[in-house]
């Protein structure tokens, strides 16, 4: 299951929009508007949905939920600590 | 190369309202001029000429007739622009699609409007192309798991512009069917349609809104006068192209033999790196957008955004507070505008008026006729509050195949906005508030019959009824009033899988409120007015 994490990230943010030439795992994905304010209760709720996890506000204002790199590891915890 | 350019676009193309000629002559008179630019990408005039008039050829070649309709579901990108061409040169129709629409909701909209061909990327044709399954559950409670929906009736031309896929052709091997010196078709007519909007993506009954070549024309006209657009201006379109306000952002520049600034994907960081870069000079924004630009704008920034000439408010008012702090911080002229997919600006306030005139929406926009009808749909007096309706050039072609429809938002040849307002001695007019029922959240309009059917179909809600909730950032989001089969046992988690799965990223309920019942009338009628009033104040979910 964790190997399939950064696929399934990747691919969530594929659907939403056309990645930027230069974006990787760390480019910040909230700041260039691949999820914006429309998109994000979306993608949120597929994240909890694949993952059985539960994302709360304090997840969706923290750093980790900025990039590809910081929410493979936020959903990694999250697994390993039974959601 | 560039020679005297003509101000108004009626005049570049000598007062026919014809999309493709216009952008054709611009193209030979100034190749090699700047015509596009998205995300890094960019093209001349004579780059996109060629592009569109050999992509034109090429689905002729391959099938796609005069009056066919394309469905696109497509970010925004120079492809999606140079489609529009194509289809005005072709004198094709276009039906695009929010790309967070599922599946199911784009076979409605296909079947809705007639779609014959699609024109996508591999990869959200992938999730179209899956072959229909048997009936499942996912075991949420939901009464039916959507099965993968049938598209074999769309047996056209299936295009992806970016990477091969099974059972669509690439937009690299298409060209190759046309030649590389390939001249324009020129078979679409002024009367033509060249989009179909949707007005509804999921339930049963779409309103597709027809915008034919001249409405299109006479909408980008209109802009030109009003906002003394020239060539030299870049204008920057920062909303989905399958929006109708960014596709004027696009073809305002085209047919003035101007510069095209489209973003992909907007934030309010992204958008001032992009003026600051692109030395953008004017646009059209989304209140809300700008409401987070200048919320960036507080802390101090980096970006020199002073090429800025001239910006124009869209598609959500403004309170008075916001549009008092944007007038300070933007410095440059500033408009705000008021109007509806089916007639596009109607009103317009200026920086001038904003002065004396804050809280209205402006005077009529040049060539509009605006007036107040009471409840016996006759004119009432100035001051008077009724239902806003207007004659104006801009106005849509009807709505697709729904002549009653269309019927009944026309109060002669004025279109009936559904709004209510009043119009002052100055002839300046006030909105006083909608009686659609409608959610405009980011400036996208989200129907709420589209929510309610979703989640009525789950097995755990009775009835349910969704509504307009104010928000800070998108002006509203979509709320939800459930009334659950078994209360105690309620599962709200599973319910918003529900959604997930069946809604695109616009039409998610953001709140829910589980009630007891929904108040209603003693016929037994939906008060979804009373619904608003006690949890829009009450706000706790």
């Amino acid at each position: 299951m964790q190997d399939s994490i950064r696929p399934f990230v990747l691919e969530l943010l594929e659907k939403k929009s056309r990645l930027p030439k230069n974006f990787d795992d760390t480019s910040d994905f909230i700041k260039a508007g691949i999820v914006d304010s429309m998109g994000i209760i979306k993608f949120i709720l597929e994240l909890e949905s694949r993952f059985k996890i539960e994302i709360t506000e304090a997840d969706i204002e923290s750093g980790e939920f900025r990039s590809i790199q910081g929410l493979v590891t936020m959903i990694n915890r999250k697994m390993a600590t039974g959601g | 190369m560039e020679t005297v350019l003509p101000k108004t676009v009626a005049e570049t193309a000598s007062g026919a309202a014809k999309i493709a000629p216009t952008f054709f002559s611009h193209a030979s008179r100034m190749p090699d001029k700047q015509a596009i630019w998205c995300e890094g990408a960019t093209a001349t005039y004579q780059e996109l000429a060629k592009l569109v008039c050999r992509w034109s050829n090429a689905m002729s070649a391959s099938g796609v007739k005069h009056g066919d309709h394309i469905g696109v579901i497509l970010p925004n990108s120079i492809e999606f622009s140079a489609l529009m061409l194509v289809a005005a040169d072709l004198g094709a129709v276009l039906v695009p699609l929010n790309t967070s629409l599922t599946p199911s909701a784009v076979h409605k909209a296909f079947a809705a409007a007639e779609v014959k061909h699609v024109v996508s990327t591999a990869m959200l044709l992938k999730s179209l192309l899956v072959k229909p399954a048997t009936s499942r559950t996912d075991g949420s409670g939901a009464k039916n798991f959507p099965t993968p929906p049938d598209f074999s009736t769309v047996s056209g031309l299936w295009l992806s512009v970016d990477e091969a896929i099974e059972g669509a052709t690439l937009l690299a091997d298409l060209l190759e069917n046309a030649s590389p010196h390939s001249q324009p078709l020129n078979a679409a007519l002024e009367e033509d349609a060249l989009i179909l909007t949707m007005t509804s993506g999921s339930t049963g009954d779409p309103k597709p809104i027809i915008l034919t070549q001249r409405t299109k024309f006479n909408r980008a006209r209109a802009a030109v006068e009003l906002y003394d657009i020239t060539a030299q201006d870049r204008t920057l379109a920062a909303t989905p192209l399958y929006h109708s306000l960014a596709e004027r952002l696009v073809l305002i520049p085209l047919l003035t033999g101007g510069t095209s600034i489209l973003m992909s994907r907007f934030s309010a960081t992204a958008w001032l790196e992009c003026v600051h870069e692109q030395a953008v000079t004017f646009t059209i924004a989304v209140s809300s957008q700008l409401k987070q630009i200048a919320g960036q704008l507080d802390g101090g920034h980096a970006y020199d955004i002073t090429s800025l000439r001239c910006i124009v408010s869209s598609s959500a008012l403004l309170d008075p507070q916001v549009k008092t702090e944007l007038l300070a911080k933007f410095d440059c002229d500033f408009h705000e505008c008021y109007g509806a997919s089916e007639i596009a600006i109607a009103s317009n306030l200026d920086r001038v008026s904003a002065k004396t005139k804050l809280r209205s929406v402006g005077i009529a926009a040049p060539g509009v006729n605006i007036k107040i009808i009471g409840k016996n749909n006759e004119m009432v007096g100035t001051g008077e509050i009724g239902e806003i309706v207007c004659k104006t050039p801009m106005l849509f072609g009807g709505y697709f195949k729904r002549p009653d429809l269309t019927q009944a938002a026309m109060w002669g040849e004025y279109f009936r906005t559904g709004d209510m307002g009043r119009l002052d001695e100055d002839g300046f007019l006030y909105f006083l508030g909608r009686t659609k029922d409608i959610i405009i959240s980011g400036g996208i309009n989200i129907y709420p019959a589209d929510i309610e059917a979703v989640v009525n179909q789950h097995a755990s809600v009775a009835e349910s009824a969704a509504f307009a909730f104010p928000d800070e950032q998108l002006g509203e989001v979509a709320a939800i009033a459930v009334v659950p089969t078994n209360k105690p046992e309620f599962d709200l988690k599973q319910l918003r899988f529900h959604c997930c799965e069946r809604l695109a990223d616009f039409q998610q309920p953001r709140k829910f409120f589980i009630v007891n019942e929904l108040p209603k009338n003693s016929m037994g009628k939906l008060m979804k007015q009373q619904l608003v009033k006690t949890y829009t104040i009450n706000s706790k979910c």
